[in-house]
């Protein structure tokens, strides 16, 4: 069980950032940019129901395993790669539905890249090609110049403030216990970053075979209150 | 579960794979300066077509430590069967399968017994490399036996599936981490497992298992598995089978999953305790997906 207690990331060189690109930043992973991140549990709500996640504790691990082994270290290895634009975003797309091993999981990643890429296209003039929701993240990071390391933390940051938020509806989460979790997570962030962006594509991939599950099971929950 | 004939092979030919073997033989071996480490190398192809209504071979060749074998079924599909005469993977050796279904031809591909993934030497990885290639409304079944994944083993495995639009593959493939019975430890692993399929030349399923360094801790993790040692991934990719995961689902235990994320492909991602319990789940769901009998080599 791991309960330590919360210490403020230190702020390295690399993670120091320019206002504007902390404002886009800020508004672009906040929750209110339409994209419905409030929808999607990727599997969180079935693990619920199944019994296996059932406290803040609990629900701190379980987090910690999605980002460590789980889709959200996936798909900041998709964002990084987007990103550096070594590999076409064609491909990328096409390698992140194929990951997808339940169709609620597709549609979230394919309907919020969908959403990001036509609100930030108007907003702020960019020329996002729809894809999978990290893809798209990537190539705004990308065109808008956003220094990549803070900008995959921050995006790392956002996964896990959604995921806290839905268990908040899920399981008995006080805020300030959501807080909690969610500053004793952050410190993942940025070597969490930094290892997405110096990792070859080659070797995407985890090890989160009962998230797996439970993204599978979504569909077959009788009452849900989340998308995926 | 262990095919002894297996072991005793490889205790006769291969002195240093046996020592990984017991491991009371192990810590010796380690605290003298072990030489490099004998390789094993292995490439079987195989192509089939449709004779006369029956599935035969068209072509193969096979060298090093596999083998094919082609034992006489009822059915109108070819069965192959192949054999790692090295008794397992370790670090360095190089395996590769490669089949070919010719159109309209059907086979099915399993191996002769477990395969073994032992301790590698440091900086030394063994590699598993299966092609396979399915024409126009031929049928695949790719079921090999469980894969033992010991403490210290690295293993770099890829099976690519290239499928033909109208031509139809069931694939499973069962990773049982460490030795159950022994309840060992993986303090240290390497493992990338990686799963392609491929329809019309468009990528339609990939996996990626990654599971580094200390694995026992994450394998304990809740959304890893929870302490369970084995895991099973099966895919059906063939027209419309997307409609039959509502029948399915009610069929599979709490630790299993089973969805379609398009409407001509099913996935399920089954989990167990160990892989005696792997197996009373996953017999009863390739029954229901079409595989009938089991390949004799699963009943041994």
């Amino acid at each position: 069980m791991v309960m330590t207690t919360a210490t403020p990331m230190r702020m390295t060189t690399h993670m120091s950032i320019h206002t504007n690109h902390l404002l886009i930043l800020q508004q672009m992973l906040s929750p209110a940019f339409p994209v419905g991140s409030f929808a999607y549990s990727q599997g969180l709500e079935a693990a619920v129901q199944a019994g296996w996640v059932s406290d803040a504790p609990q629900t701190e691990v379980w987090l910690r395993d999605i980002l460590s082994h789980g889709s959200a270290w996936s798909d900041l290895m998709l964002c990084a790669h987007a990103v550096h634009g070594r590999t076409g975003v064609q491909r990328l797309d096409n390698l992140a539905r194929a990951l997808c091993l339940a169709p609620e999981r597709k549609r979230e990643t394919l309907q919020q890249g969908k959403a990001f890429a036509s609100a930030a296209n108007t907003t702020w003039g960019l020329a996002l090609i729809p894809a999978a929701y990290p893809v798209v993240l990537g190539q705004a990071i990308a065109e808008l110049e956003l220094p990549p390391a803070a900008s995959l933390s921050a995006l790392l940051l956002a996964q896990i403030t959604a995921q806290v938020s839905a268990a908040q509806r899920l399981v008995p989460l006080g805020q300030t216990e959501a807080q909690s979790i969610i500053a004793r997570l952050a410190p993942l962030c940025a070597p969490f970053a930094d290892r997405a962006l110096s990792t070859e594509l080659d070797d995407i991939g985890g090890f989160a075979p009962l998230a797996d599950v439970a993204m599978q099971r979504h569909g077959g929950l009788y009452s849900k209150l989340f998308q995926s | 579960m262990f095919p002894k004939v297996i072991v005793c092979q490889y205790n006769l030919y291969h002195t240093y794979r046996a020592a990984e073997y017991w491991s009371v033989q192990i810590t010796y071996a380690r605290t003298i300066d072990l030489p490099a480490q004998p390789r094993a190398k292995g490439d079987a192809r195989v192509s089939v077509r449709l004779r006369d209504g029956k599935s035969v071979i068209r072509g193969l060749r096979q060298s090093g430590a596999s083998k094919l074998l082609f034992p006489k079924t009822a059915s109108n599909d070819l069965t192959a069967v192949i054999l790692n005469c090295a008794g397992g993977v370790t670090g360095g050796d190089q395996f590769s399968t490669q089949a070919r279904v010719g159109r309209n031809a059907g086979l099915v591909m399993t191996t002769q017994a477990a395969e073994r993934a032992y301790r590698a030497q440091p900086k030394e990885i063994g590699t598993i490399d299966t092609r396979l290639t399915v024409a126009p409304n031929a049928r695949l079944a790719w079921l090999p036996q469980e894969t033992l994944i010991y403490d210290g083993a690295s293993i770099k495995r890829r099976l690519r599936i290239r499928l033909a639009r109208s031509a139809q593959v069931l694939a499973c493939e069962m990773l049982v981490m460490g030795r159950t019975a022994q309840a060992e430890h993986l303090t240290q692993l390497q493992l990338a497992d990686d799963i392609d399929i491929i329809r019309d030349g468009r990528l339609i399923f990939a996996d990626r298992l990654r599971l580094s360094n200390d694995a026992e801790r994450t394998l304990q993790g809740p959304a890893v598995l929870a302490g369970a040692r084995s895991l099973a991934t099966v895919i059906l990719a063939a027209p419309g089978v997307g409609t039959l995961v509502d029948a399915l689902r009610p069929t599979l235990p709490e630790k299993c999953g089973i969805a379609a994320p398009d409407p001509d492909l099913l996935v399920a991602r089954l989990t167990a305790d160990d892989s005696f319990l792997l197996r009373q789940t996953i017999v009863p769901l390739l029954a229901r997906l079409g595989v009938d009998p089991l390949p004799r080599t699963w009943m041994l």
